[in-house]
């Protein structure tokens, strides 16, 4: 047909026909494709739709008590009151609820820029707002219908009751940080990376809060909280999706009453102290001074106080007792006066002490420039000879003062259920080889015979050598936690077994340190309870070197010193001599002399230690649901 | 006939297919407002039964009268569409609305039904006067159709453009447009369209086009509209979530959910029987409007017909292949039972009209 005879009545209905056939098709794609998305693709938008209905919102689960051995909360959970923005639903109101929550939260200018911040990257992420008082939340929950992108949520929190006494040992629990999310992420678990997101989320930082994450913790609960599209609540009641799973307690071995004394007593000093059971080697107190309050870190630490803190020279943030490390000094000697019985050297032996002592064409001093004089082990010990030692730790050797130093607790790392616990150091021939490349020389030895040298240890080591001087040498493995934490691995020590008749001149000496003239802590002997003495060592541990010329013009004296170059105070002990039962290490950063400043602490320490009866306390315990159970027989 | 036997033999039929789609509309007017009858979804209630009425006893109106009425009102929206290009009304970010004081309307969804009944008229002349050739028959007719389609894609208004090109080709096909010709159009369609989404469109046309084809890109978040829609539609299910119960609908999740994306909301509180019933409801409509287009005497009742029958198709085809993510987002609402003033009167005056001819199939005029 040519365009020319073209007439509009000759195809219309073919043509009609057609089209409703095209129409008819279309329509039987369209149903198809309604069947498609409401059968078989439902299940996934079903979820995406819940995706937008819900706000997953995962609920901490009360966080596992820390306690003392008799069950006092060094840890507790405190209710808080947090109202939650997320800026990305607040939308074009987001100015208007930000003034908002400045007038019914009396919000700083600092919060408020935080939140405009947020507002500006239309963040994804809930920013947290701790409420000043339940008034302030209560009145920001009222309205919030009309505070699109906020929610309240009433949590938990941690608390640290005993603040600053027990901030090393404890630690601290805070936000998790970026690393700790991607660390998440990156072990393939996304769910616990979004719980950790969350802005009420707190895990463990430091100390035993850190090592025992796990059990702390518990499970995570989750409650569904329906939405609409600009983040505002429903009204409906939040579904519980997931039961919280409690975190477990953990009973420490330390003892409240004690730890609290120990850091009383240290006062203002950058120093610690650390207190064992001679025979179960339980810990009852492992404190630092100065300390810090951790309830600071919780809700995130300014960051001027947090300088403060980083930048004080008593260093509060470092936790002394465990990760300090010192060179032993005299407090070494008992050790390399075990060796050298060992080797053969007979206590009665005199060595005379003139002040110095020549060897390998070097003149090794001794404290005292006058000189001691004639000396066996007992005065050797009692007055801390230099040179009486030297002679003795000639006669045991290098390689057996490292064998008995390790031992003795040296140079072992214990797995305490805390992190930052230093391994020290205990030369031999071996080290030295590797460290420096060349052999072992006799001067060093002299150096290690009085705990100088590169001797290394923490007050944790020197307070297990006391725990093993005091029981006549048997083995005793550091105990921080009593009950319930992660599990630890054991290292057996190196056993050696001691002679008595070794052993004893040894404690002897130790005895006389405090009790007889001429000991150089004679003054800090008495513990002023009926029938219990102590025995102890004093020593020093030389931070600056001293020069031949400085020698020759006289050595200044540590008063005369800036604080930073005075030597640091050393000083072990355990009581009661008669009967053992606490040993114990006092380091005094700085301090000067062992026997002047660390001496009296260490012997106040240890007289309330006996006074309070710590070892005897009842404990508290967990039972077989991992229920704290106090010592009266209540549970938590 | 007398007016009892006019109201015996009025189809009946297709009045409660009407009636059961605005009733759609109602109850989900209600539902997508939250539940209530306070605002829009009232109005949309009161509006809609004016127009039913009113739609029902224009279907006793003789054909003659709605075809001495083609050209006046296909010159008056004409004049209305150069109206707005000099006084519109913006919303949205195109000039399509015309106040004129007591309402305003849109002169292209009333230039929808206009053209139709001119063209009609033309074709029923043409047959008439014995008319033919290919300029008559296919150009004349044409410029009649480009003329307000290029007017409504300059406001601009590329869904009802693209409508009324739909409706006016689509009488010019029935007409008898050589296969030929058929084949060249859509040949320059190919070439030209690419061109025409890079050079003559405005960017949020262009921009949901390719949202269309590449879903990452999505300046304007209708990707994300198109995604909340079908959320919607699958989260119901085959039984639905309840009516008033739909996350999506009632949390505001489904975007434009009085309008354009009404069916999702059905289809996500009524599921699979509530969805289906207003397709069915469209098919039987179209169903009887296709048979009126077949079966009526009069050149003019016929071409009237096949223009308001795809134009109504076109309506829904588009709306429901936009929502359930076959087609990009073009703002064409669903018929009946989206929210809507002018489209809601423009189709029921299809509805109308299809009655009217229904009464006077064998009318020869």
């Amino acid at each position: 047909m040519g365009t020319r005879d073209l007439k509009p009545d000759i195809d219309f209905n073919r043509r009609a026909l057609l089209v409703a056939g095209a129409g008819g098709a279309v329509w039987a794609g369209l149903t198809m494709r309604l069947v498609q998305l409401q059968t078989v693709e439902s299940e996934a938008l079903r979820l995406a739709s819940e995706e937008n209905q819900f706000d997953l919102r995962l609920r901490a689960a009360p966080r596992g008590l820390i306690t003392d051995r008799t069950g006092v909360a060094l840890a507790a959970n405190k209710p808080d009151y947090q109202v939650l923005f997320l800026p990305e639903r607040a939308g074009a109101e987001a100015g208007y609820v930000i003034e908002m929550l400045r007038i019914l939260m009396d919000l700083p200018d600092a919060t408020v820029v935080r939140l405009q911040r947020g507002v500006d990257q239309a963040a994804h992420e809930e920013i947290l707002l701790q409420a000043n008082s339940w008034e302030d939340f209560s009145r920001v929950s009222l309205r919030l219908t009309d505070l699109p992108g906020v929610s309240t949520d009433t949590g938990m929190v941690r608390a640290y009751p005993y603040a600053r006494a027990f901030a090393h040992p404890i630690g601290y629990v805070a936000k998790p940080s970026q690393r700790d999310v991607d660390r998440a992420r990156e072990a393939g678990d996304d769910g616990h990376a979004r719980f950790l997101q969350d802005p009420s989320v707190r895990i463990g930082k430091t100390g035993v809060e850190i090592a025992n994450e796990a059990v702390l913790q518990g499970r995570p609960g989750r409650v569904k909280i329906e939405v609409d599209v600009h983040g505002r609540r429903t009204g409906r009641a939040p579904i519980a999706d997931l039961d919280p799973v409690a975190g477990q307690p953990v009973i420490l071995t330390l003892d409240a009453r004690l730890q609290t004394y120990a850091m009383e007593r240290m006062g203002t000093e950058s120093a610690s102290a650390v207190v064992m059971d001679t025979e179960t080697g339980e810990l009852y107190c492992l404190a630092s001074s100065p300390g810090f309050d951790p309830n600071l870190f919780v809700d995130g630490i300014p960051s001027r106080i947090f300088r403060e803190l980083n930048e004080d020279d008593h260093r509060p943030l470092y936790h002394k007792a465990l990760t300090g490390t010192y060179p032993p000094g005299s407090t070494f000697k008992m050790v390399t006066a075990l060796a050298a019985l060992d080797a053969g050297f007979d206590p009665s032996f005199r060595v005379n002490c003139p002040g110095f002592y020549f060897f390998g064409g070097r003149r090794f001093h001794c404290w005292s420039r006058r000189g001691h004089g004639p000396m066996d082990m007992h005065e050797g010990i009692k007055q801390s000879c230099d040179v009486y030692f030297y002679v003795a730790g000639l006669q045991a050797g290098p390689e057996r003062i490292a064998k008995f130093a390790r031992a003795f607790g040296f140079g072992h790392r214990y797995e305490l259920g805390v992190p930052g616990v230093s391994r020290g150091l205990v030369p031999d021939f071996e080290w030295h080889q590797r460290r420096y490349g060349r052999q072992w020389s006799g001067g060093e030895t002299l150096n290690n015979s009085i705990g100088q040298g590169a001797l290394l240890s923490s007050p944790l080591h020197l307070a297990v050598m006391s725990c093993h001087l005091a029981n006549g040498g048997l083995p005793v493995w550091p105990k921080l936690i009593r009950e319930g934490g992660a599990p630890l691995n054991r290292i057996d020590l190196p056993e050696i077994a001691i002679p008595a008749d070794h052993m004893t001149p040894v404690q002897k000496g130790m005895w006389g340190v405090m009790n007889e003239g001429g000991g150089t802590a004679r003054g800090s002997g008495d513990m002023g309870i009926e029938g219990v003495t102590m025995a102890g060592k004093t020593g020093t541990a030389q931070v600056r070197i001293i020069t031949m010329a400085e020698r020759r013009r006289g050595v200044i004296a540590n008063a005369d010193l800036p604080w930073h170059l005075r030597d640091h105070a050393l000083f072990v002990a355990y009581a009661p001599f008669e009967k053992p039962r606490y040993a114990i290490s006092v380091v005094v950063e700085h301090g000067g002399s062992g026997s002047k400043a660390a001496a009296p602490i260490a012997r106040d320490i240890l007289a309330q230690a006996i006074m309070l009866d710590v070892a005897g306390a009842a404990p508290a315990r967990l039972d077989d649901q991992k229920r704290l159970v106090l010592p009266q027989g209540t549970t938590a | 006939m007398t007016l009892r036997e006019k109201l015996f033999s009025l189809n009946w039929l297709m009045v409660l297919v009407v009636a059961g789609l605005c009733a759609f509309g109602i109850a989900f007017q209600y539902s997508v407002n939250g539940g209530s009858w306070v605002g829009e979804a009232g109005e949309h209630a009161e509006r809609i039964v004016l127009f039913f009425v009113v739609a029902v006893v224009l279907a006793f109106v003789p054909l003659r009268w709605w075809r001495a009425a083609a050209w006046p009102a296909y010159a008056v929206s004409l004049l209305m569409l150069v109206a707005v290009e000099v006084v519109g009304v913006t919303r949205m970010g195109a000039q399509r609305w015309l106040d004129l004081g007591i309402m305003t309307i849109q002169p292209s969804e009333i230039m929808k039904m206009a053209l139709v009944l001119a063209l009609a008229d033309y074709f029923h002349r043409a047959i008439e006067n014995g008319w033919k050739g290919f300029w008559l028959i296919v150009v004349v007719p044409l410029l009649v159709t480009l003329l307000p389609v290029a007017l409504v894609f300059h406001q601009p208004n590329l869904g009802t453009g693209l409508l009324l090109l739909a409706s006016g080709g689509a009488l010019i096909f029935f007409a008898g447009l050589p296969w030929r010709y058929i084949v060249g159009a859509l040949a320059v369609l190919v070439v030209a369209t690419p061109l025409y989404v890079l050079y003559g469109m405005h960017d949020y046309q262009r921009d949901r086009v390719m949202t269309f084809i590449n879903p990452d890109y999505d300046p304007q978040g209708e990707g994300y509209n198109i995604a909340q829609s079908k959320i919607a539609i699958g989260a119901g299910g085959f039984w639905g979530r309840g009516y008033l119960e739909g996350s999506q609908v009632q949390n505001d999740f489904l975007p434009e959910k009085q309008t354009d994306f009404i069916f999702a909301a059905v289809a996500e509180e009524t599921g699979f029987p509530g969805a289906a019933s207003i397709m069915a409801l469209y098919a039987a409509l179209l169903a009887m409007m296709v048979s009126l287009t077949l079966n009526a005497r009069a050149a003019f009742a016929r071409y009237a017909m096949a223009g308001i029958t795809v134009m109504v198709a076109t309506y829904v085809f588009i709306n429901l292949g936009m929502v359930m993510g076959l087609m990009p987002v073009v703002g064409i609402p669903l018929p009946l039972v989206s929210f809507g003033g002018t489209a809601i009167m423009v189709i029921l005056a299809g509805v109308a009209f299809a009655l009217s001819v229904g009464l006077n199939r064998d009318k020869k005029l």
